[in-house]
């Protein structure tokens, strides 16, 4: 059981580290299946922690810190594909130079039709798609910031998001084809 | 609405800090409760080993074995297993086992574990080369540096900061004879995983 100042700790902790620790799993994980799992086992770290020393103190960069020990534990541990480069794939180095700088990310691609769907999509593409996605829409970075967090280059991450968005929608299109 | 906030909306859906702060809190107490049933499970277990004891005892009784008893030692170590957990284990001779991963930020011990077991001799001296030996008050936190060597009387967890050409040397004393000596040696791969042999 956890006592009610442990919660109280958990709780503000939590609440003050979440996003950072989020940030940190989606752009350091290898499948965006994984996320929730390495998210949980920081916060469970934490908390056993925090049932041994109520007088924890330690701020945001030591919770970054078992962030960071998480994510590596949990790809040694359960043998799964380490953290590879973007460029482990020949065809990546294409990097599409034609598409053009005016591309409107906010033009309406897609519809909210089905979240699950959507979710689902995305989780299934390239995991740097993943981030991507999760980095422009959800965190609210540049394009510039992205590239420099992701070490890919700009149009890159343009090309993700755009190539991505067009197919979401050509798919959300086809209603019943809903296939990935 | 605008592709932004269709996906915004997305992300918060499956990655809400709130819905993955319930499940975080559900598991732990899942895994309290799971630990409290795995003290249970131990406890009834050395019930039954010391009733056994006891029962071999009481069916060896009168037979003279002094004479027969020789020494031994068994050292423990603790290895992650594939499902996460931290598993003791014992070192036997030549057999390389993965010490669970351990982090001076991280872990709240001072080093690797290792503990001896020993039987029918008065001690064991330990020394390491290349390495540090600690001794750790599990009531009071506090951390001694025992620097290179040790002498063990009694059953005990000693902690071991190693690196890829740690020895630990020990040696099995009783009647002021020494009566065996072994080795643990250790070392690592490219991910700084690090094994113990025990020779």
């Amino acid at each position: 059981m956890i006592d009610q100042e442990t919660l109280n700790t958990f709780d503000k902790l939590y609440k003050e580290s979440y996003p950072n620790v989020l940030k940190y799993v989606v752009c350091h994980c290898s499948n965006a299946e994984d996320i929730k799992d390495i998210v949980q086992n920081v916060y469970l770290e934490l908390l056993k922690i925090l049932q041994k020393d109520n007088l924890f103190h330690k701020g945001n960069a030591y919770i970054m810190g078992i962030a960071k020990n998480k994510v590596n534990e949990y790809y040694r541990f359960n043998y799964k594909a380490k953290i590879v480069s973007l460029f482990s794939k020949k065809e990546d180095f294409i990097l599409l130079d034609s598409i053009p700088d005016s591309i409107d990310l906010q033009e309406e691609f897609i519809k909210e039709e089905d979240l699950k769907f959507i979710w689902d999509f995305l989780k299934k593409k390239k995991v740097m798609i993943f981030k991507v996605f999760y980095l422009y829409y959800y965190a609210d970075m540049s394009i510039k910031d992205i590239s420099i967090e992701l070490n890919i280059s700009e149009s890159n991450v343009k090309h993700y998001l755009y190539r991505t968005l067009k197919e979401l929608n050509s798919i959300m299109k086809n209603g019943d084809d809903k296939n990935v | 609405m605008s592709n932004k906030k269709i996906i915004q909306k997305v992300f918060d859906e499956e990655l809400n800090g709130e819905k993955i702060k319930q499940q975080i809190l559900l598991e732990y107490e899942r895994k309290g409760k799971s630990k409290m049933n795995k003290i249970i499970k131990y406890a009834v277990i050395s019930v039954c080993l010391v009733f056994t004891i006891f029962i071999g005892i009481s069916f060896n009784k009168g037979k003279d074995i002094e004479g027969n008893v020789i020494g031994t030692m068994k050292v423990y170590a603790y290895t992650m297993s594939e499902d996460e957990k931290v598993k003791k284990m014992e070192l036997k001779d030549n057999i390389k086992l993965g010490l669970a991963s351990y982090n001076l930020a991280m872990s709240s011990v001072p080093g690797y574990p290792i503990e001896f077991e020993i039987n029918g001799i008065d001690l064991i001296k330990i020394e390491i080369i290349n390495g540090t030996i600690f001794d750790w008050n599990r009531e009071t936190g506090e951390v001694k540096n025992i620097g290179s060597s040790y002498q063990l009387t009694n059953n005990g967890t000693l902690y071991f900061h190693v690196n890829e050409s740690t020895h630990i040397k020990i040696k099995g004393i009783k009647d002021k004879e020494e009566i065996f000596e072994k080795d643990i040696s250790i070392s690592s791969d490219d991910d700084f995983n690090y094994y113990a042999v025990l020779k």
